[in-house]
């Protein structure tokens, strides 16, 4: 037979500075954690989110980023003419070549400045993401050096409201608008106009060409032709793996997560089990009773054990609570893989929580583990005689 | 002293508790140690070359954006400017991607003249000049890689559309950077041919005397002001640091992750002392009856208290001290942290932490010991 689940409730409620102080310390670490794996949810979601399955980006061969790479003019030309491709509105190709550089700006916490990508486009560009929205301002004209900022780079960064400008060399940059990215990695960057922004560079070839193709069909035979002509020496792929593949430049940031991770897991499985022994210790006569009655040894290694994880997952609940002011945090960090700054909030996903509900309790039950063992073990005259 | 007995009688009275609690503190003062080393170790990367009177020249616009060769001649024209030479970032790797570490293009002969505190033995630096395809590596990649010198080494380009193919003519000695790879930019210049047309990613100028470093950045940067491609000089320190502070405010994500922790640990050693403290009342209240003052009682308490705090405070920040030793945190983190170690600052921090903690854990159960009445405490029965 069990022993009631009222058996291990009453026993933390009349621990209660005990019960209190361990959910506390669990509570902090699983807070910790969280903030963690929200931190890495929120710079992941950022950088993958702008990839979509259905549209194709032309690269280099042997580059990993668009920055680093360049399409030719007759490379862009051979594309925009192949079949399959789809239409926009007017008829024509869903064709955007793009130009990506990075320019160094001033942060407003940080005088000396990060990386931003300044993305060179054509009106093509917002044709084939059509959920980039103008939320204040205007867009740039056509040939000049005006440039249109995304909401969240402006708050990173000073002096990119709009009529502010700024000047590399006799080059000066006018920002007319502020756009939203909808959560995209272009809401960490600047958009301009791709001929100006490569007149200023003083280069001809640009970075990517976006294609969207007419459908699936249409995407493989419009791979194979790319890959197929030697000329051309390039390589395609769809958005979404390409974005997928930037985030390798988080290799630091997942290492930091999961070390934090390991060892608050450890902090809350050794908290739980230091309090479990004490638990355990105070009440032998109280279990030597229970077994006295007839209850099984296993039946107080459950109870134990159903007591320890009841311990943790409150600390895990209490930890969620601290940990949600986090959420929406708005921060930066440089993607070292395109060496440029990625904007993000930290994202406390359901995924995270329940992640870090299910590490707590592992914790509960491994931390409940071993007194559970000893308590189910304890020689019953023996403890009975205890004082 | 002659108490020492009792309070180590006491310290072992429960051994799974004081295993548990050490255990404990061991796994949060190694967490701390870690990431105040990885600081430190940011820290060290931005110091290293202090004193070198190096400057490095960038474009304004971006490092990643190159500047003109004919700048080379212009700063070496600028008074006090000993000598100059061109450096390019080259991004390869050597046969995963994940294998990341620096790699540079570097004018065979100035090595000598600019990066001097990379020592070469004469011989191989002659190797190295009379090879157009020779590398210099440092001895940590040597390690990771397995390199030795004689051997092949192919590397993959992804920043230019060019595979170097080397072969190792040195190891270098340098009190800090172990792991960089160099060769040569007449190599690199030829390969590379027409991407890189006349330009390059960085100039580094030697100046003579360290006081004039301020007036020679300057008027590198006010002489290039308005042409097509202005600079930011930058001193080594600045230099690496513009890196540092690219990646966020870490200093204060570690520090704040780090007091949360150590604060989960006051709270749960707490528990445990006072659990500790509760079990002996009787015992404390026979001391007190026998002579022993409150104030001698609560002393040996928390004499018990911290030494079980620092002792576990000990082991986690020189257990992370002697496993750094051993594990090439290098190639674990894919390049990310280079010559990494836990300094005699991070573990003084971490053993001064691990005393606070025993005080602050222990203070309470201490003085309510030392409170204690003698007759209520015989008379308890525990």
């Amino acid at each position: 037979m069990a022993i009631p689940l009222k058996y291990s409730y009453g026993n933390l409620v009349s621990r209660r500075v005990s019960t209190t102080i361990t959910v506390f310390g669990i509570g902090v670490v699983i807070a910790v954690m969280i903030s963690m794996l929200a931190l890495y949810n929120g710079v992941k979601t950022a950088i993958v989110s702008s990839g979509s399955a259905e549209n194709l980006i032309v690269l280099r061969e042997g580059a990993l980023t668009e920055s680093t790479s360049w399409v030719t003019r007759d490379a862009y030309k051979i594309i925009r003419s192949l079949p399959g491709i789809g239409r926009d509105s007017h008829g024509e190709p869903l064709v955007s070549p793009e130009l990506v550089m990075l320019f160094k700006l001033p942060k407003r916490d940080d005088p000396s400045g990060s990386n931003v990508n300044v993305r060179g486009v054509t009106p093509a560009a917002f044709e084939i993401r059509p959920y980039l929205r103008i939320v204040d301002g205007r867009i740039f004209q056509p040939g000049t050096n005006e440039m249109i900022v995304s909401r969240r780079v402006q708050r990173r960064f000073s002096n990119l409201e709009i009529g502010d400008s700024f000047s590399f060399g006799p080059r000066t940059w006018k920002v007319v608008g502020a756009f939203d990215g909808k959560g995209t990695s272009f809401d960490s960057e600047i958009w301009a106009d791709a001929g100006y922004l490569g007149l200023s560079q003083k280069r001809d070839a640009y970075s990517s060409v976006l294609i969207r193709p007419a459908d699936s069909g249409t995407a493989a035979s419009i791979i194979a032709t790319i890959k197929g002509d030697n000329r051309l020496k390039l390589q395609v792929k769809t958005e979404l793996k390409y974005y997928q593949e930037q985030t390798s430049g988080l290799v630091g940031i997942i290492i930091l997560v999961a070390f934090v991770t390991v060892f608050m897991v450890i902090g809350a499985t050794l908290g739980t089990m230091n309090t479990m022994f004490a638990a355990v210790a105070s009440r032998k006569r109280e279990l030597a009773t229970l077994r006295a009655l007839g209850f099984r040894r296993s039946a107080i290694l459950v109870t134990i054990v159903i007591e320890s994880a009841v311990l943790s997952l409150l600390g895990g609940g209490l930890g969620l609570l601290l940990a949600l002011p986090v959420n929406g945090i708005s921060t930066g960090t440089t993607n070292f893989q395109t060496f440029s700054e990625v904007a993000f909030n930290f994202r406390i996903s359901p995924a995270v929580a329940v992640f870090a509900l299910a590490l707590a309790l592992v914790a509960g039950i491994l931390g409940g583990l071993l007194p559970a063992l000893g308590a189910a073990r304890l020689p019953i005259t023996t403890a009975l005689r205890e004082v | 002293m002659k108490f020492s007995s009792l309070v180590l009688h006491n310290l072992f009275r429960n051994k799974i508790r004081t295993v548990l609690t050490l255990a404990l503190m061991g796994a949060i003062f190694f967490f701390v140690s870690t990431l105040l080393s990885i600081l430190a170790n940011f820290d060290q990367a931005s110091t290293m070359n202090e004193g070198q009177n190096r400057l490095g020249v960038q474009s304004a616009i971006s490092l990643a954006n190159p500047l003109p060769l004919s700048h080379e001649e212009k700063i070496r024209a600028v008074p006090g400017v000993t000598d100059v030479a061109k450096l390019q970032w080259v991004g390869a790797y050597y046969k995963d991607q994940k294998n990341f570490f620096a790699n540079f293009a570097v004018d065979r002969d100035k090595m000598e003249t600019i990066w001097d505190d990379y020592h070469v033995a004469p011989a191989n630096m002659a190797a190295f000049k009379n090879d157009k395809r020779g590398a210099i590596v440092g001895p940590g990649l040597a390690r990771r890689f397995g390199w030795k010198v004689g051997d092949r080494v192919n590397l993959t380009g992804t920043i230019f559309p060019f595979n170097p193919e080397l072969t190792v003519r040195g190891i270098y000695q340098h009190k800090v950077d172990d792991s960089t790879l160099f060769f040569r930019m007449d190599y690199f210049q030829d390969a590379v041919g027409p991407v890189l047309n006349g330009m390059v990613g960085t100039f580094w100028a030697k100046v003579g005397r360290r006081e004039d470093m301020p007036r020679v950045k300057g008027q590198i940067d006010a002489m290039f002001k308005n042409s097509d491609y202005p600079t930011e000089t930058f001193t080594e320190k600045e230099f690496q640091q513009q890196f540092i502070s690219m990646i966020g405010n870490i200093k204060l994500l570690f520090t704040t992750v780090s007091i949360c922790a150590v604060f989960m640990v006051i709270l749960l050693a707490a528990i445990t002392m006072s659990m500790s403290a509760r079990e002996r009342v009787t015992e404390i209240a026979v001391l007190k009856a026998i002579g022993f003052s409150r104030r001698l009682i609560m002393i040996l308490m928390l004499i018990e208290f911290v030494t079980i705090a620092v002792a576990g405070g000990l082991l986690g920040t020189l257990g992370a001290r002697f496993l750094y030793k051993f594990v090439d945190m290098g190639a674990v983190t894919q390049g990310f942290l280079v010559n990494f170690g836990v300094n005699n600052q991070t573990v003084i921090i971490c053993l001064l932490t691990s005393v606070i903690v025993g005080f602050l854990a222990g203070g309470l159960p201490a003085i309510r010991s030392a409170n204690l009445s003698v007759v209520n405490g015989l008379r308890k029965v525990v």
